[in-house]
């Protein structure tokens, strides 16, 4: 439980840096998490997750070689290289976007509670809050 | 019943209390994800989404015909110059969802690009699909296109 705290920690704090760059306020939790709500029904679907997830992996992968290494996977704050070895399904040493999008399809499970297969708000306190 | 008896009873009974307790505070909470990447990395990852590259990256060409037709013959040299920077920004630097505007105040045409999904070929080349929309002389135009990245950094138009 004590990730969804660290979770909410990397939001803020990630988001800091790229948002002082353009001299604008920080983005809030609210924000964050609406973002993803693209079709504004106020819950965030598994296609949702993950098309914004697949935005993640381009911007991570340092490169453009399609892969994530550990090294560029690393740059997120609260990457955990024992994780990473697990999500290497064919351990070749990197991740594919197909193995990353499993593995943190996974994470999206997790939060979802109640099984519906969307986040709604509650889950989403509760994903926060812990 | 000993008193020996009893002190067992009751260390069963919490124990049996403790454990639907811990039960019932698990079930409020997220559940685990033994195969994920983990919340924290979760979260830094849809940070990451969100914040793109940020601002004044340098951003390769665009290849192939970002605005055709009768469209492009309306627009001059230095409208179709600041609209390839902004498609080239776009599509390089900025989340989908995310606008890239562009204006040329001696035309006074303006115009926008903005990503709306990533995706990888089978040979694991990042294409984008994109919206444009081209103001000219008051007339609004929009447009759909995908664009896949090159080795190189350039971003060719491909439909």
């Amino acid at each position: 439980m004590r990730r969804f705290v660290v979770l909410l920690m990397m939001m803020v704090w990630l988001s800091a840096p790229v948002v002082g760059a353009q001299s604008q306020p920080p983005l809030t939790r609210k924000q964050i998490m609406e973002s993803a709500d693209k079709n504004r029904d106020g819950k965030i679907s598994r296609v949702e997750f993950l098309e914004r997830m697949r935005d993640a992996f381009f911007f991570v992968d340092g490169n453009k070689d399609g892969f994530l290494t550990i090294e560029e996977y690393q740059r997120i704050p609260g990457a955990d290289p024992k994780r990473f070895a697990r999500a290497d399904r064919n351990k070749d040493g990197k991740l594919s976007m197909d193995e990353f999008l499993k593995s943190i399809s996974q994470d999206f499970d997790a939060a979802d509670t109640n099984d519906d297969g969307v986040l709604e708000d509650e889950e989403v306190k509760a994903w926060i809050a812990h | 019943m000993t008193r020996r008896h009893r002190a067992g009873q009751g260390a069963l009974v919490s124990a049996i209390l403790m454990t639907f307790l811990l039960l019932g505070c698990e079930s409020t909470g997220p559940k685990t994800a033994v195969g994920g990447l983990g919340g924290a990395a979760a979260g830094g990852l849809l940070a990451a989404a969100l914040g793109g590259k940020g601002p004044g990256i340098a951003a390769g060409t665009i290849l192939g015909g970002l605005i055709g037709g009768t469209i492009g013959d309306r627009l001059d040299a230095a409208d179709r110059e600041k609209a390839h920077a902004a498609a080239s920004q776009a599509l390089e630097a900025v989340p989908s969802g995310h606008s890239v505007a562009w204006q040329n105040p001696d035309s006074g045409n303006t115009g926008t690009v903005t990503p709306v999904r990533t995706y990888q070929t089978a040979t694991g080349q990042y294409c984008r699909e994109y919206t444009q929309t081209i103001n000219i002389g008051g007339e609004k135009h929009k447009s759909y296109g995908t664009a896949c990245r090159e080795p190189d950094g350039s971003w060719r138009i491909v439909n």
